[in-house]
């Protein structure tokens, strides 16, 4: 009987179907059609941005329609007083959904990447893994969306005004609880997302056997509300504790690695500790003129708060490794056990290459040891009533560990080659003549960390390292909800135009140069701690001129 | 009994549908449910076929709670709404050809003389057809499966009389022994189809009773005296609407004997010259039942 329906469904809504997967079949090929650069070539892209969510809406709109032709929320259906088994019906609308949308677009999915030359079993795994993404975000609950509405634009009200109501929601616990909520999770957003995904899946199969079983629509109304609001909290205000606790769980007892944290008192004011970079590498690089917005903000905020910085040193590292600690957390304890203050760590200083921003600290191990300073911000009324008394300092590091892969080269200008791990890729001079871009077309995304090097073999000379990390975790890079194909991509800088730096690899023999890249890959989460029994904090406050609050 | 329901109430937010309805169909039987719009007979008839769950009471149909209707009842009912939403987009060929399946007594033979019998035009799109079409395609729906029990709720509705006559002729053809449930607010449109009738008024029913029972039951009373009528102080309770106008004294006997009628008037009315006696139109009857019966519930 479930072809029965489908077969019904099929005659009446095969032409919504097709157009559906046309407008998808039109939005994976919109990246490669533009070519490996952004730019004139890229017009379509930028005439057709808006095609990935009408795709994604379109599949969750056939997913109503489908159900809607046997509506549940009424009862004037000639269906409801026919003799069909409710169960063969939800799979009839499900089957429908997935063999006339889906799966054709997974199978355009798949020969695209096979025409972009990805390997068969990449293309496969690629398409069905955004296929799946598909069904979890734009079917499911489409199908869960039809069966508590009537009608099309019932669907459509009634979807708008959950949004609506999200966002005052919104609106109205972050005014309350403060803007901190909505940071996001830069590391853990994999393990967010399926979180949320299995709610929503999970919602969204509650609400529809409920329906299709008993048709008490108001209940079913009111699972999928709370389906929705939950899945759209958790992106919002799941405590960014909770992904790092599973993604520990996930990747099984904690095992640092013989890393070790520790409280090196003798390490303070070593001469080689630098200050932070501002950034680099792929994205925006960070001006003069934001340098000293971001200096005038931290200088205003500094009047609320007393820094104070504690000498640690991480130990065990491995030369060439990444560590990454996804957040560090720190708490300050009275001699009597009470807890004086909870935090995360703000920024930290290393000696060797060093990335500071967000509560996250990046380490590119260049020996074993590494020293490092955690800088803590305090409330400077609490800093004042506890500076000189004896306090328990515990800082917990939940560190990822980077290996790096083998290195892979391609030529500087105009190259063209088929990487691996990262697809199609292709280099050129940009329009300024001072950097070389290079950009891949690729079905898994951009690697978590990668270090360019513009090198001339031929001269054994190299320009300075730009590495890039922006971990992702999860066991896939890419984010296939928008678009089959992605472009990722970096500039190598090779010539200075205000003539003030000059690299060992310019103009001249750029030609004949090549591009380096190494890809790191994540091995290991664990936590390392450290506990130091007493300290004075005005011991480890840094004499700065912004700071209200006496040094000593 | 085919469907029985006990204390039947739907509230529709704070406006009460249906009040405590009770009803019984016979098998074999064709009752015909009647009350005025908004009376409570479609959310009667929906909650009878599970299309709407009762706030209170309880209902059976088939023998089976109608909350927990299944395939095997559904086999059984034949249901045709003026409101039935049936796919626009299928031609009337498809969807029969859609329905066939589910139904295992399906006679294909009795689908083609309906079809042909109805003057449906196989290959028109449903939503194409005008009402009277798909009312017709409805019952064209309802019948080739010879179900046992026919539901029909406002079937007229709409209808033209040559679309209507075609219609009930095409129900009467099949009935056999089918049981029959039908509701309308024109009497005229049981007229000679129903067995039984029952009278909802504002969610409660006022009576129900075999329609001969009903007519044999029920006459008009003109009394001619010698003198100026007037209404008597006390009159038996088997009369209603009693009317003096000159010296006609007028009234509905309710419980009609020919054998009492004489000896019951002279007993309140002396000096009678003349008694005539007419049986009522179903129209006259259900208008003095409901009248009397909204005067009681006050």
């Amino acid at each position: 009987m479930v072809w029965h329906v489908f077969k019904k469904d099929f005659r009446l809504l095969w032409p919504l179907s097709l157009g559906i997967v046309l407008l998808g079949a039109l939005t994976s090929l919109r990246t490669p059609l533009g070519g490996h650069f952004y730019g004139s070539q890229s017009l379509l892209e930028q005439f057709t941005i808006f095609l990935p969510w009408l795709a994604n809406i379109g599949i969750a709109i056939v997913a109503v329609i489908a159900v809607q032709q046997d509506a549940l929320s009424e009862s004037q259906g000639d269906w409801l007083v026919r003799p069909l088994r409710r169960r063969d019906l939800a799979l009839a609308k499900l089957l429908f959904v997935l063999l006339t949308v889906n799966v054709p677009l997974m199978i355009v999915d798949t020969l695209l990447q096979l025409a972009l030359h990805f390997p068969l079993s990449i293309s496969i795994g690629v398409a069905a893994s955004r296929a799946l993404l598909m069904v979890l975000m734009c079917t499911l609950p489409g199908l869960m969306l039809g069966a508590v509405t009537r009608s099309l634009t019932n669907a459509v009200v009634f979807a708008i005004t959950v949004v609506i109501v999200f966002v005052l929601l919104l609106a109205v616990v972050t005014a309350a609880l403060g803007p901190s909520l909505a940071a996001g999770f830069p590391v853990g957003v994999w393990i967010v997302f399926w979180l949320a995904s299995a709610v929503i899946v999970i919602g969204s199969i509650a609400t529809i056997t409920l329906q299709y079983s008993t048709r008490r629509t108001p209940v079913a109304r009111s699972i999928g509300l709370a389906t929705v609001f939950a899945t759209l909290c958790m992106f919002v205000f799941l405590p960014r504790t909770v992904p790092l606790a599973v993604q520990e769980f996930l990747w099984g007892p904690s095992n640092s690695d013989g890393i070790r944290l520790s409280f090196a008192p003798s390490g303070r004011g070593d001469r080689s500790v630098r200050a932070p970079s501002l950034g680099y590498g792929i994205g925006p690089p960070v001006t003069a003129a934001a340098a000293s917005v971001n200096a005038a903000m931290q200088a205003s905020v500094g009047r609320e708060i007393e820094k104070v910085r504690l000498p640690l040193s991480i130990t065990g590292t491995r030369p060439g490794d990444i560590l990454f600690a996804d957040r560090i957390a720190i708490r300050l304890v009275s001699m009597a056990g009470k807890v004086l203050y909870k935090g995360a760590g703000v920024c930290t200083r290393v000696p060797n290459g060093t990335a500071c921003a967000q509560n996250q600290l990046e380490v590119r191990a260049g020996s074993a040891d590494v020293l490092n300073e955690e800088e803590l911000n305090l409330p400077i009324r609490l800093y004042q009533r506890i500076k000189k008394e004896p306090v328990r300092v515990e800082v917990t590091y939940a560190l990822t560990r980077f290996v790096a892969r083998p290195v892979q080269t391609i030529k500087a200008v105009d190259g063209l080659k088929t990487l691996p791990e990262l697809g199609s890729c292709a280099t050129r001079v940009d329009s300024d003549g001072d950097e070389i871009q290079l950009s891949c077309l690729t079905d898994v995304g951009a690697p978590s960390c990668v270090t360019v090097v513009l090198e001339d073999p031929a001269a054994n000379r190299r320009n300075p390292p730009l590495h890039r990390c922006n971990p992702r975790y999860g066991p896939y890079r890419r984010r296939g909800l928008i678009d089959a194909v992605n472009r990722v991509g970096l500039s190598v800088p090779f010539r200075d135009l205000s003539g003030l730096a000059h690299y060992p690899v310019d103009g001249l023999a750029i030609a004949h140069a090549r591009i380096a890249m190494t890809i790191y890959d994540p091995v290991a989460h664990f936590r390392t701690h450290v506990t130091v029994p007493s300290v004075r904090l005005a011991d480890w406050a840094p004499p700065t001129a912004n700071s209200t609050a006496p040094v000593r | 009994m085919i469907i029985e329901a006990n204390g039947l109430c739907k509230a529709y937010g704070r406006n009460d549908a249906l009040r405590g309805l009770n009803l019984s169909v016979g098998e074999g039987s064709a009752l015909a449910l009647i009350g005025a719009n908004g009376a409570g007979k479609t959310t009667t008839i929906k909650i009878l076929m599970n299309l709407l769950a009762p706030s209170a009471g309880t209902a059976s149909v088939l023998g089976i709670d109608s909350r927990r209707l299944s395939r095997q009842e559904f086999a059984q009912i034949g249901y045709v709404s003026e409101n039935q939403r049936i796919p626009a987009r299928l031609s009337v060929f498809e969807y029969l050809a859609y329905l066939r399946p589910l139904y295992a007594t399906w006679d294909r033979d009795l689908e083609r003389s309906i079809l042909t019998e109805l003057r449906l035009p196989p290959d028109r799109k449903i939503g194409e057809l005008s009402h009277g079409m798909r009312m017709k395609m409805a019952l064209a729906c309802a019948l080739p499966f010879r179900p046992r029990l026919l539901v029909l709720d406002e079937p007229f509705s709409g209808l033209d009389p040559l679309v209507r006559d075609e219609f009930l002729e095409k129900v009467l053809e099949h009935a056999g022994a089918m049981t029959v449930l039908i509701s309308t607010h024109e009497l005229a449109d049981i007229d000679g189809v129903a067995t039984d009738v029952a009278f909802i008024d504002d969610g409660r029913l006022l009576f129900q009773e075999s329609m001969g029972v009903l007519t044999g039951r029920l006459r008009r009373v003109e009394v001619l005296l010698d003198r100026e009528a007037s209404a008597p102080r006390e009159t038996p309770t088997s009369w209603l609407e009693v009317r003096a106008v000159g010296n006609v004294l007028s009234f509905v006997e309710t419980h009609f004997s020919e054998e009492e009628l004489g000896a019951r008037i002279a007993a309140i009315v002396p000096r009678v010259l003349k008694v005539d006696v007419e049986p009522m139109p179903l129209r006259a009857i259900f208008t003095a039942l409901a009248r009397n019966a909204q005067r009681k519930a006050g």
